[in-house]
């Protein structure tokens, strides 16, 4: 069953200069499965992401063919609609924990917050839902994370609390932009395989967004792998050693390997022509 | 002799009264033009050891020696050993020039010719002469990470002291950054002391490698024995199982 649908996406920046198209007619679906979206810098990914929640300021414009999230046209609904899906349906965990958790606030507070707002529950039964959500995350002494204060936590524990934070309500779709990125490696390994999990056992679509093509191989069923805001190649991740294009063979060769030849890693080429449109 | 040698050194960092521990008893030695890694998650010590060497950190215990003589912050100093540090968008004076940056050193050490050097500086490091009169916020990361080598290279040094250049860098731009660190450091018979969380791009730079944990020296590895995953201790199996290019067959 498809529970996202974008047909010919364009994020568009009238700038000063001239207009900048970020992402240049990207299309996908997606079931409740994981779908990683790998690139460079610059290639649109988290625009992508972003565009799904609507998450897009002026300048910047979003236009669409089709953006279908379960039945509800995302393009249509209006603003208020859009605020009842971010969070409860759709819920996107970003990059560092250190700017996007508001540093003035306990997390036991940020955590209960939308529990008592939102879903209109009483204080202990907020708080025993937010110690339950920080278990789920594998946070051993949640009683001491609800007190402490963003800069208290370290990097990875960060990250679990905004894990935990966006599956309290649950969402049936979630964008992970980049959530390991700013973790160590053996960090980063536990936070994808809590993430990994939790998205499994409660059969979540998932949006893996990275520049990582290792990572999302290992966490995606399928990879789009974007190049100046177009999808150059989508293929099953189990495929991605046997990619046909130029440009994911090139994101894949200039890794280094444990045991590699240690020889110049071959540098990326950049075609102007896979940018164009077709 | 060794051209580094760190012998039990431990730094100890006093903040609200309370002592945190950083490193604690370390060894290592770094031959000349050899390279060498240090590995360990974020805590474990390894960018403690480079700040040591450089000054920037206070050393409680043990000592350091670069060419057999103690170690003195001084310009002879400056002269021989340089850092490149890991974030790009952070090591760089936002309003000077690239290159004010990059003739900095060239004045301070009374060193002529400045007009040559900075212009062969932005070559080396594969960087376009017309870059000169830039602000480092009209770079990309990459080419600012190039400037930040550039400027550690200023003054000759034999050694390069490399704290995760390229962890702040997305994939292809840091393979372009690692190669030019393997071409200079070939070239100039630099000597390398580099820091980083991902076995694989120590694996790619170094001879040998120190895996640290808890500011502890947990375990000596050479190129073969990482390769072969001929570890001895867990925690280094550990960091070695969790590396992402283990992830992909």
């Amino acid at each position: 069953m498809t529970l996202l649908s974008v047909k010919n996406l364009r994020v568009t920046f009238d700038t000063e200069t001239g207009r900048v198209e970020a992402v240049r007619g990207v299309s996908f679906s997606l079931g409740r499965e994981r779908l990683g979206i790998v690139g460079e810098s610059g290639s649109g990914k988290t625009m992508t992401g972003r565009s799904v929640l609507r998450l897009i300021r002026p300048p910047g414009r979003i236009g669409a063919d089709e953006m279908r999230f379960d039945g509800q046209d995302l393009m249509r609904l209006t603003e208020r609609e859009m605020r009842a899906l971010r969070g409860p349906r759709i819920a996107m965990v970003m990059q560092d924990p250190k700017y996007s958790l508001n540093p003035v606030m306990r997390v036991g507070d940020q955590l209960m917050e939308g529990l008592r707002k939102r879903d209109r529950l009483g204080r202990a039964e907020a708080r025993a839902k937010a110690i339950a959500a920080l278990e789920a995350v594998q946070i051993r002494d949640p009683e001491r994370v609800m007190e402490a204060y963003p800069h208290e936590l370290s990097g990875g524990m960060g990250q679990r609390v905004m894990i935990a934070m966006m599956l309290i309500p649950n969402p049936d779709l979630l964008i992970a932009d980049e959530p390991t990125s700013a973790l160590d490696v053996t960090v980063q390994a536990e936070v994808l395989k809590i993430l990994d999990d939790l998205v499994r056992s409660r059969g979540m679509g998932l949006i893996f967004i990275s520049h990582d093509l290792r990572l999302v191989a290992r966490f995606c069923d399928r990879v789009l792998v974007m190049y100046k805001g177009r999808v150059v190649e989508e293929l099953a991740a189990a495929d991605l050693l046997h990619a046909k294009h130029p440009y994911t063979q090139g994101l894949l060769n200039c890794l280094p390997r444990i045991g590699g030849d240690r020889g110049p890693l071959p540098g990326l080429d950049r075609d102007a022509a896979w940018a164009k449109e077709v | 002799m060794s051209l580094i040698e760190i012998d039990d050194l431990s730094v100890t960092f006093t903040a609200q009264g309370r002592e945190v521990r950083a490193v604690q008893g370390v060894s290592l030695r770094v031959d000349a033009r050899e390279s060498f890694g240090l590995v360990g998650e974020s805590g474990s010590g390894k960018s403690t050891i480079l700040r040591a060497i450089c000054g920037l950190a206070p050393v409680s215990g043990g000592s350091i020696r670069i060419g057999g003589e103690a170690l003195r912050h001084d310009r002879a100093f400056a002269r021989r050993v340089q850092m490149v540090f890991q974030d790009p968008y952070a090591s760089l004076h936002p309003r000077h020039t690239l290159d004010r940056t990059l003739s900095e050193p060239l004045a301070i050490h009374g060193i002529g010719g400045a007009d040559q050097r900075v212009m062969r500086a932005l070559e080396d490091v594969g960087l376009p002469s017309s870059f000169r009169f830039r602000y480092p916020h009209q770079l990309s990361g990459g080419q600012r990470q190039r400037v930040a080598i550039a400027r550690a290279l200023m003054l000759e040094p034999e050694i390069l002291l490399l704290d995760e250049p390229t962890s702040a860098l997305d994939a292809s731009v840091q393979a372009e950054v690692l190669n030019l660190l393997a071409r200079l450091r070939a070239e100039r018979e630099l000597t390398f002391l580099m820091v980083s969380h991902d076995l694989a791009v120590i694996d790619h730079m170094c001879d040998r490698v120190l895996v640290m944990q808890h500011g502890r020296a947990v375990e000596e590895l050479t190129r073969a024995e990482l390769a072969g995953a001929r570890m001895q201790t867990d925690y280094a199996r550990s960091l070695f199982e969790a590396s992402a290019d283990r992830l992909m067959g």
